[in-house]
């Protein structure tokens, strides 16, 4: 059988062999939380508790128009509601929680000592679709925009989370654990810890959408630590695991999509919903895992710092809206005095100008370089050797699409297909030339209070 | 240090770059020839070993001064290996009798109208080092007559040459008398036999026929590191094996033994070495298959029916031409492409 895997792409070093066999750690509440009402950009979360109100941990605080809930991700005083920044761009409004200490969490995705899944759990895939999805839209479970650190993300990902009335009827659901951007590696260890409830958490969705199918996606190139998920599934005929080629940017819906030999119409949000495939997190998984069987709302998620800047890298259970600068400290610190901190991946990943932004349900991870050794890379003539067309997982051409945008011509760029961008940056990670062909199809305010 | 006095750098995705530069690509390439430059010195002496080191001085130097024309900023010439390779594979494909000042000569026309009128690297239509060569030919034809210059100085007729000389022959028996066409059929089976010995030393009427061993030595190189793609040489090599094989026999059709065809001239090289150069070849695998098809059908062709023995250099200049006006062409099909897919479910 042909390997499963898209056209194009690239081979980062992978740099998992650390970070891959560090267990997750859970970080202490830090002092302070801060939760993003406009995260990600088309989002707005609109408060339902003022400032000095007492909350407690799992409290409803804020909910779209459409009454999508945020949750208190721990217990303590709203502070303040204003602007704060953001990992995504310079400030957005949110709330700010002094955390007082006399109260605990409850327990959220990836805390410690977590017992494997009863048999009585079982019952609740009996339980009607309809409850289902209810008890996970009350919980909060936001699709992570699978493994992203893509600037973007999705437009609106609660939009996107459980479609009542998909165009194409979903048939199968598929757990995207590709995790393709270097070092990051939260997702296999949560596939190594708490498989059974990633497979519970499958089952619970191909419930909720109607789907008779379920995958698991994950990279072909470290399989023994997956025996506990291998274990899970076996017994199951409806859920299976596929081994796809590890390499860049295969987390990508678009290019997990077509490693599976659909293509699809669109890289705007959920490509897979035209499909009839249903593509979810791991993070998303377990939380739908939580949010039926112990009315947990989604409030914490597993990260992973790495990088050669920082001390200790670390896969890290972290309550969202915790200052990334806790989860720095809680690593060791910088190595350096001139760091690039980058939330998400290297590879597509947005540096960011401070370490005040609070990790969100969108922080695959962070990845900390050391700022000593960062190259500065000349810029030199295309010589059209054609390597990021090779490389496009979308198929477009990015060094005409960049003539033709340093000329002027947006018109030409489009019908380039400049919109089919999937924004991986495999072509600028390739270029012999070093040009910046991602910056220029898309230059993305650097985030953060940038001059 | 987690906190106060840490400076965060700023940039834009990705932050790490794959360790391939257009430079190193150049000096890969340039030392993947030397093996052959090398067999050519060791085989016609200083004469080469003169127009190797003449027309690489000749390339940087006209390379320096047009950046500095150019109002470019000057880099230490031979810095992005360009230059370096340009002078180097004119040299390679220069007719050795050629008189000693032609190859730096060469070389100028090369940088200078090849490839900087154009505005330097990436932008020149045409293979640089070829259009030294044939600005050469046409203002100095009397250099170009086609005999070959032996390793002992004296002159003698390249294989290549002897092939077309029998071929012509045997393609029309009726007008020869019998002891031409006994010496022109002696003259292929000569050929063939003597294939083994020429494959691994093969003096022919330039530099770059020297050794058909070292130059497929050299394209393993650029294969591997991959310098270059296999889709144009895999295309180049078929193309002209079938075609040679259907319309280069002198029984018929299909007689053609593709052994009196690849071996001779500087097709091998400038299949590997020139055809594959990226800026002036496409970049699209359907153009890549169909560049390569049409240089090797092109060099049959003008072998079998040219004015000239030699076809390569001609077909290549005139695929790298046609591909330069070509490629100018449609948009490139996206695999997802919102704009194109409306209306799909």
């Amino acid at each position: 059988m042909a390997r499963l895997t898209f056209r194009g792409g690239v081979h980062p070093p992978r740099r998992k062999s650390e970070t891959q066999t560090l267990a997750i750690t859970e970080l202490p509440l830090p002092d302070q939380l801060i939760w993003p009402l406009e995260v990600p950009p088309g989002t707005r979360f609109l408060p339902v508790v003022q400032k000095g109100d007492r909350i407690r941990a799992g409290q409803i605080v804020a909910r779209t128009a459409d009454g999508f809930p945020l949750h208190a991700s721990a217990s303590g005083t709203i502070a303040a509601i204003g602007p704060r920044p953001y990992p995504g761009g310079p400030e957005a409004r949110s709330l700010v929680l002094r955390v007082s200490e006399e109260t605990g969490v409850p327990d959220g995705p990836g805390a410690a000592g977590r017992r494997e899944t009863e048999h009585g759990h079982e019952s609740f895939l009996e339980k009607p679709a309809e409850e289902l999805r209810r008890r996970v839209l009350e919980a909060g479970v936001t699709d992570t925009a699978a493994g992203a650190g893509f600037p973007e993300g999705r437009p609106n990902p609660t939009a996107n989370a459980f479609p009542s009335g998909p165009r194409v009827p979903n048939h199968t659901v598929v757990v995207n654990a590709m995790e393709s951007e270097p070092s990051l590696a939260s997702d296999h260890r949560l596939l190594v810890e708490r498989s059974a409830e990633i497979v519970l958490g499958l089952r619970l969705t191909m419930r909720i959408t109607g789907c008779r199918k379920g995958m698991i996606a994950v990279p072909s190139d470290n399989r023994g630590p997956l025996r506990s998920l291998r274990k899970a599934v076996r017994r199951l005929r409806s859920v299976s695991i596929l081994y796809l080629d590890p390499k860049y940017p295969g987390h990508n819906e678009t290019a997990l999509l077509a490693s599976l030999g659909l293509r699809t119409a669109s890289s705007g949000s959920n490509p897979g919903g035209k499909k009839g495939v249903h593509v979810q997190s791991v993070t998303a998984t377990l939380a739908v895992t939580d949010a039926v069987t112990r009315d947990l709302p989604q409030i914490r998620r597993v990260i992973t710092v790495a990088g050669n800047g920082i001390r200790n890298p670390r896969n890290l259970s972290v309550p969202l809206g915790t200052p990334i600068s806790a989860c720095v400290s809680a690593c060791g610190g910088y190595v350096s005095d001139k760091v690039l901190l980058i939330h998400g991946g290297p590879m597509a990943g947005v540096a960011l100008s401070s370490d005040a932004a609070p990790v969100t349900a969108w922080t695959t991870g962070l990845t900390v370089l050391d700022g000593r050794d960062q190259p500065v890379l000349p810029e030199t003539a295309c010589i059209r050797c054609g390597r990021c067309s090779d490389c496009c997982p979308a198929g477009l051409a990015p060094y005409r699409i960049e003539a033709f945008l340093r000329s002027g011509r947006e018109d030409l760029a489009r019908l380039e297909g400049i919109a089919s961008c999937i924004r991986c940056g495999s072509c600028t990670y390739i270029c012999p030339a070093g040009r910046p062909l991602v910056r220029i199809f898309h230059p993305v305010p650097a985030s953060g209070r940038e001059a | 240090m987690t906190t106060g006095n840490v400076r965060f750098l700023t940039g834009h995705f990705p932050f790490i770059r794959d360790n391939d530069s257009v430079r190193k690509m150049m000096w890969t390439t340039a030392a993947a020839l030397a093996p052959l430059a090398a067999a050519s010195v060791w085989t016609y002496g200083l004469r080469a070993a003169w127009f190797i080191v003449s027309a690489v001085t000749a390339a940087c130097a006209a390379e320096w001064a047009a950046q500095g024309l150019r109002r470019r900023q000057v880099m230490a010439p031979p810095s992005d290996g360009s230059a370096f390779l340009t002078g180097l594979l004119l040299s390679l494909i220069l007719p050795l009798q050629a008189p000693p000042w032609m190859p730096a000569t060469g070389a100028v026309l090369a940088v200078g109208l090849g490839k900087q009128v154009f505005g330097g690297l990436g932008r020149n239509p045409l293979n640089p080092a070829l259009c030294g060569r044939f600005l050469l030919m046409l203002a100095f034809p009397a250099a170009f007559a086609s005999d070959w210059l032996a390793p002992d100085g004296l002159t003698a007729a390249s294989p290549l040459i002897r092939w077309r000389a029998a071929h012509t022959v045997l393609m029309r028996p009726e007008s020869q008398s019998a002891d031409r066409i006994a010496d022109a059929t002696m003259t292929l089976s000569r050929l063939i036999e003597t294939l083994p010995g020429r494959f691994v030393a093969h003096p022919g009427s330039c530099p770059a026929e020297t050794s058909a061993l070292l130059i497929l030595f050299g394209a393993g190189i650029l294969l591997y590191r991959r310098v270059i793609g296999w889709k144009i040489p895999i295309a180049g090599l078929l193309s002209s094996v079938l075609l040679f094989w259907a319309f280069g026999g002198t029984d018929g059709a299909f007689s053609g033994d593709p052994l009196l065809f690849l071996p001779n001239g500087a097709f091998l090289f400038m299949l590997f070495f020139m055809a594959t150069d990226p800026v002036t070849s496409p970049v699209r695998p359907i153009d890549r298959w169909l560049f390569g098809a049409g240089f090797g059908s092109l060099t049959v062709l003008l072998r079998l029916w040219g004015p000239w023995p030699e076809g390569a250099g001609i077909a290549l200049l005139f695929i790298n031409a046609i591909h330069a006006l070509l490629s100018r062409r449609k948009p490139t099909r996206p695999r997802s492409n919102p704009d194109h897919s409306r209306g799909m479910p």
